[in-house]
């Protein structure tokens, strides 16, 4: 039985492996081609096409080797077996050494990486707090990596050691109290180390009040950052998502023409699409007329994209699209004519106020840096910080941190002159998630001063923003009160 | 829930047995519908808190019918208490008359729910708040508060029908109470489920 | 048990050797049946999973490279043979959700508690066998929905495996947040009510139907294991169904439970306020953390029986294994927020869920700790289970320990979303959940189908998939530290974190050999299913109970009586007994350790019988009654 399955198996096995193998493998080399022209992604300058040749050859032949030993075995080894009736391959040992060879090798791997990429692995913190941090993960490195070989060795250990032999009984050994108050116990007492110090590195990193602490406010979208200053008055203006124009006024501050200009483009969005919905039948006469003059085979894609948005006008959906956005630019209006006139949102803090595409920071200074989200949930990450705090929509959030290293000095230290710190993002926010980062600089104050002044600020002071005709306000419904700038929402967070 | 496959239970030694097997999965069952309504309400709580803060909570007293259905819950929870007890001692027609009379009164419950939303919907707070209203979702919670409990009404109006049906067939007697069994509890936590639900919905505006 | 009844279970096993081919194999309400059912997909499943992660290793570890071949299978996804990024977000997620929900929760929880229950508690079948086969095609249905997303033109969901709204919420946000998410919610919805049909069954029939004498210090720990998996979905999996019903309704309905102040590129300011983003994570990971434990504890349970039965010992302190498993159980609902302390939560919070979760590795240590006890003095036998087993072990101290870093709040500011975080996990309850999987297959295969595994193959398997996995997994320990976030289509944007490209490849290039590795098993599986070598009532001479029943499945499991059990299921190499093994259902005067005479059960007898009634012939009934019929 046995003799007749593998005999024909195993070279069937070899061919379906080496099928298998072909399709998923084969492109790297046969079909693989540098790729000049990707704008998508800039192709990193080290890497080079013959690394993935070797690597594909090399292992190529590794799995044709595997599979050569698996057929030999079998066919062989099973065949002998069944003839002589005695064992070729004794596998209890064959397991047990492996065991042996793996624990050896593997501490050899864990041992060369830790020799090889050990710059890397916690990077030269650059925060005051992140040498308690590093502090904080030495300390249970140690515990854990003791723990981590003891129990390792012993589970491999054990599994040659005791490895079956005919005529031994093992020993019956099922329960001894005293064992398990120590390795409940000595547990607990290292855990409640680890606790402790961890709840006071955290209440510090958290919880210390920073007094001299400056606000950068740093504000998250898809996909990018930007960095808000706020000025010479060292307050910032108001904000709302309702003000928000990516050309203008791309943080949606409290500026009031600006604001007054984008309620007015909108309201002249809502009438045209008012218009477009009253004239939807028109519009899908021109549109038929058009594709009337077109064909499928020659225009493709247009021939069928128009022939869909027909079809939306056909069944409504069209109409019911426009209707939603008329509805939703009218919320907005009326959210924005709520506003208008307070004098609280529109104090004029934010006309000094500087957007910048790069965050500078003066060494030794704290900051605090305020998030806010504009459409999804981002997370501002600074690995050399030691900083990360979700950038959540609707809820401002914080992180406060002191720089200690300048861009300069990192460079020298890692001897690297390429080095720069960013900020990116570490939460899953969409296609382009991998690409959302902003520089940041650690620098001397002086150098500081000088790059602040160059920032251009939110509204130039001799040249004012033209003023826009008086708008005719609307009395609205809406409650002033969600249309200002909130700030931490505390209960939710607190609440749980 | 029994119509089928009853061979494996009867081939169970008997000795095993702590409680029917399956009246069990009608009380595991339950408990897993309590997780449901106390995420539901624990989420309600977290957002009141947050909404009040804000200014985002419009509070609201509940539809008068809403009151009305409490009563209607109570009443027929007696009624099914009285059918389970006829049917306990051999009273089969009264059992009979009972759960009709509690059927009913589900039936009118659901009514008096639907009522209790239209009520709603025309003073202004629909399930998904105008546009222009702020604060309009803590009507979003009551109506899925309520609608899943409404869901959870019906599926016991199945269960009631399927008694009564047993019931006139006289399948319904005092050697033969599982089904019935099954029915009076679901129906009582259906009903304590409301008298919770309306109490919270009432202290927690 | 009079010995008519004892005949009339004869008589009722035998009658159902002839069902049709429907009720036999398709619609079957056979416990060992379902659990096969429950096997096929899951291992169906796990290798679209698996597949998915190799797709998205070569993104990874050749980002500029074109795979002409990727762009003849997946067509627009990979246009010039270039992964689409938003399809790479696709792969991420879905590939997640498989190997959580499909393969680790109902290909584990639910192959071998199906199987097992009934079986080592001595029950004919489960509570309601009926429930049971809704379970299974409620998951199939699942699982079908769940690759259907894959044919919809905007894509699968592709907001991570966690759906985080407003990403998930918003249909504009990106691509993958249109239908393909709505089928995501709905195969989960699916999902749920299967798991918990699944776990009531699971919950009634261990407190419920077990035979004579089968205390419940006498189950085995893979019952205790599977127990408390069943209670922990039973509480949990209805909040993930709060959660998923919250973004239905502001998905398709416009309600704003989880949405406020929102401005989106293309739509503009959204009417939306009042919402919270962090509702949904609350909610979530009330779910989502004792969902770890799910996908673990029938893993740990499995893993108990093999080692114990290969190792020829009693399980080492079995009162402790059962408290471990409990305390585990009660704790993973108490220490969600570890998975949110740089939300912006409240600072006391985080360090009283820190506290909470760093608890956790106390009962875990038990755990690792029982099992080197286990081994030691044993007489260990090197079956592909007993490997597996040894290397959940291994998995699980190893990525256990990582955990030590991750509960710990000030530690996580850093690591949180790193690589650090995906090599955690994929250690502690991806490889060793799938390893206890593995072992789970090759120890009751012989149950499953009546015939052996070839273990050569095992071998290789096992040794492949053991050193393929620590390559990939334990490298991204390295990696996270050096603080590169996870999910991220290509590093080259990031100038530093070219140094990790070769890692990239390394790790893509274990992946493989595990994907490889991957075949040698499933030949060895379907070859076996039906040219393996025939397999005796009791192949690894264990003392459990389904090793009493005959290799041909019938239905009720038993021909005859149900075994009555005389002691604890760890009774291996006792000095005073000849062979190294002591069934459990076997009599004898001594208990065994720590376990007491049988009991006789005075619990209250239930006489009735669920009346054989089909909704036809009550409504044809009801009809006769009111046409003036005599009822009777």
């Amino acid at each position: 039985m046995k003799k007749m399955m593998f005999g024909w198996s195993g070279a069937k096995l070899l061919l379906w492996a080496s099928l298998l193998l072909t399709s998923t493998l084969a492109p790297l080399s046969v079909f693989a081609q540098a790729d000049p022209a990707s704008d998508v992604i800039p192709a990193p300058k080290e890497f080079s096409l013959s690394t993935a040749d070797l690597v594909y050859y090399a292992y190529w032949l590794l799995a044709l080797l595997v599979l050569l030993v698996i057929v030999y075995i079998f066919n062989i080894g099973a065949a002998s077996e069944k003839l002589t009736g005695r064992t070729v391959i004794n596998w209890t040992k064959v397991n047990a050494w492996l065991s042996i060879i793996f624990l050896v090798a593997g501490s050899a791997g864990v041992a060369y990486e830790l020799v090889y990429h050990g710059k890397l692995l916690l990077p030269e913190a650059a925060s005051a707090h992140g040498d308690s941090i590093d502090n904080m993960f030495n300390w249970t490195f140690g515990f854990t990596f003791a723990v981590f070989v003891i129990t390792e060795v012993l589970l491999f250990w054990f599994l040659f050691k005791y490895r079956h032999k005919e005529g031994r009984k093992a020993a019956y050994y099922f329960h001894n109290n005293q064992l398990e108050v120590i390795w409940t116990v000595i547990p607990a007492i290292v855990l409640t180390f680890l606790v402790l110090r961890g709840y006071s590195t955290w209440h510090k990193i958290t919880q210390t009040p920073e007094p001299k602490a400056k606000q950068i406010e740093v504000f998250g979208y898809q996909f990018g950052w930007k960095a808000r200053y706020a000025g010479d008055d060292n307050k910032f203006g108001e904000s709302n998502f309702n003000f928000i124009d990516p050309a203008t006024n791309e943080l949606g501050l409290a500026i009031k023409p600006t604001v007054v200009a984008l309620r007015d483009t909108l309201m002249a969005d809502t009438g045209r699409l008012g218009n477009d919905l009253r004239n939807l039948s028109s519009m899908l006469k021109t549109k038929a007329d058009q594709l009337a003059k077109m064909s499928l085979a020659a225009d493709g894609k247009a021939y069928t994209d128009l022939e869909r948005e027909m079809e939306d006008i056909r069944n409504g959906n069209k109409a019911s699209e426009l209707r939603k956005m008329i509805k939703r630019k009218g919320v907005q209006i009326q959210r924005i004519n709520a506003t208008l006139d307070s004098k609280d949102v529109f104090n004029e803090a934010a006309n000094d106020d500087k957007i910048t595409t790069e965050i500078h920071l003066v060494k030794g200074q704290p900051y605090t840096f305020r998030y806010r989200a504009r459409d999804v949930i981002h997370s501002a990450y600074m690995p050399y910080f030691r900083a990360q705090m979700n950038v959540v929509p609707g809820m401002m959030t914080s992180f406060t941190f002191t720089p200690t290293k300048t861009t300069k000095q990192m460079q020298d230290e890692l001897k690297n002159p390429e080095f720069n710190f960013y900020l990116f993002c570490a939460k899953i926010c969409g296609s382009a998630h991998y690409n959302m980062k902003i520089k940041i600089v650690v620098e001397s104050e002086a150098e500081y001063n000088a790059w602040i002044e160059k920032q251009k600020r939110v509204v130039d002071p001799v040249q004012p923003a033209t003023p826009v005709a008086p708008a005719e306000a609307k009395d609205t419904t809406a409650n002033p009160k969600t249309a200002t700038n909130r700030n931490i929402k505390p209960s939710l967070a607190m609440g749980f | 829930m029994q119509n089928s496959e009853s061979r494996p239970l009867r081939l169970q030694p008997k000795e095993a047995f702590r409680m029917n097997p399956r009246e069990f999965l009608l009380w595991l069952l339950i408990v897993a519908s309590i997780m449901l309504f106390a995420a539901f309400t624990s989420a309600y709580i977290l957002h009141r808190k947050d909404g009040l803060a804000n200014n985002q909570w419009i509070q609201f007293d509940l539809p008068v019918q809403f009151t009305y259905s409490l009563i209607t819950a109570g009443v027929s929870s007696l009624f099914m208490l009285l059918a389970y007890r006829a049917a306990k001692n051999d009273e089969l027609a009264q059992n009979r008359i009972y759960l009709a009379v509690t059927l009913i009164l589900g039936i009118v419950f659901c009514l008096l729910q639907y009522s209790g939303w239209k009520y709603l919907t025309a003073i202004g707070l629909p399930f998904v708040p105008h546009e222009d209203m702020v604060g309009g979702i803590s009507a979003s919670f009551l109506y899925v508060v309520t609608v899943f409990h409404f869901l959870h009404v019906i599926g016991g109006l199945f269960l009631l029908g399927f008694s009564l049906i047993r019931s006139l067939r006289l399948q319904v007697h005092r050697k033969n109470l599982l089904l019935i069994r099954v029915t009076n509890t679901y129906w009582h936590f259906v009903g304590v489920l409301w008298i919770y639900l309306f109490l919270f919905l009432y202290f927690a505006r | 048990m009079s010995t008519a009844a004892a005949h009339g279970a004869h008589a009722d096993a035998h009658e159902h050797h002839h069902e049709s081919f429907i009720r036999k194999y398709i619609f079957s309400t056979d416990h060992k049946m379902i659990s096969r059912q429950f096997l096929i997909t899951g291992i169906v499943m796990g290798v679209i999973g698996m597949m998915m992660s190799i797709l998205f290793r070569l993104q990874l570890a050749w980002p500029d490279q074109k795979f002409a071949i990727l762009e003849f299978f997946l067509g627009r996804w990979a246009k010039g043979g270039v992964l689409d990024a938003n399809f790479y977000m696709a792969l991420v997620t879905i590939h997640g959700t498989i190997m959580v929900f499909y393969v680790l929760t109902a290909g584990l929880s639910g192959t071998f508690s199906n199987l097992l229950i009934p079986l080592q508690c001595g029950a004919r079948d489960m509570a309601s066998p009926f429930l049971n086969m809704l379970s299974y095609w409620f998951f199939f249905l699942s699982s079908v929905v769940l690759c259907w997303s894959f044919f919809v033109e905007t894509g699968p969901a592709s907001a991570g495996w966690t759906v985080y709204p407003p990403l998930s919420a918003l249909e504009k946000a990106m691509p993958g947040s249109g239908f393909g998410m709505t089928l995501w919610l709905v195969a989960i919805a699916l999902f749920i009510v299967s798991a918990l049909l699944g776990g009531v069954n699971y919950i009634s029939t261990v407190l419920n139907m077990r035979t004579k004498g089968m205390s419940m210090n006498r189950l085995p720990l893979t019952i205790w294991a599977f127990f408390f998996t069943a209670i922990l979905g039973l509480l949990s999996f209805p909040v993930l169904l709060g959660a998923a019903l919250f973004l239905i309704f502001d998905r398709s309905f416009g309600t704003s439970f989880y949405l406020s102040d929102i401005w989106l590129n293309g739509v503009g300011a959204l009417e939306n306020v009042g919402g919270s983003p962090i509702l949904y994570q609350h909610l979530f990971w009330f779910l989502g953390h004792p969902e770890v434990y799910i996908i673990l504890m029938p893993a740990l349970g499995i893993t108990s029986e093999v080692i114990a039965t290969n190792a020829r010992k009693p399980i080492f302190g079995y009162t402790a294994m059962v408290i471990s498993l409990m305390g585990i159980s009660v704790l993973s609902f108490i220490v969600w927020g570890h998975h949110m302390f740089i939300t912006g939560m409240n600072p006391f919070l985080g360090s009283v869920f820190m506290f909470l979760t760093l608890v956790i590795a106390v009962p875990s240590a038990v755990k690792v700790f029982n099992y080197l006890t286990t081994l030691w003095r044993g007489n260990i036998r090197f079956t592909p289970a007993m490997l597996f087993a040894i290397g959940l072990v291994s998995f699980f101290i190893s990525g256990g320990l990582t955990g030590i870093y991750l509960g710990n709040a000030a530690l996580d500011i850093n690591l949180h979303d790193s690589y650090f975080v995906v090599a955690h996990f994929h250690l502690v309850m991806g490889s060793a959940a799938i390893f206890g999987m593995f072992s789970g297959i090759y120890h009751w295969f012989p149950k499953m189908f009546g015939r052996l595994m070839n273990n050569t193959l095992g071998y290789f398997h096992f040794w492949l998939t053991f050193i393929a996995a620590y390559l990939v997994f334990f490298p991204m320990h390295f990696m996270g530290l050096a603080g590169v976030p996870r999910r991220y289509y290509a590093f080259s944007v990031l100038p530093e974190f070219n140094v990790w490209l070769e890692v990239n490849q390394l790790i893509t290039v274990a992946a493989i050999m595990a994907g490889f590795a991957q075949v040698l098993f499933l030949w060895n599986f379907f070859y076996s299913i039906y040219r393996g070598k025939k397999s005796g009532p009791n192949p690894w001479n264990s003392n459990t109970l389904e090793w009493s029943t005959p290799v041909e499945h019938i239905h009720g499991n038993w021909p005859g009586e149900i075994p009555t059990v005389y002691r604890g299921p760890y009774e291996y190499s006792r000095e005073d007994r000849e062979e190294d093994f002591y069934p459990q259902h076997i009599p004898g005067d001594d208990e065994g350790h720590g376990h007491g005479a049988p009991k006789t059960k005075t619990a209250p007898v239930h006489t009735e019988e669920a009346p054989a009634a089909t909704g036809g012939n009550v409504l044809f009934s009801a009809l006769k009654k009111v046409l003036g019929f005599s009822p009777r």
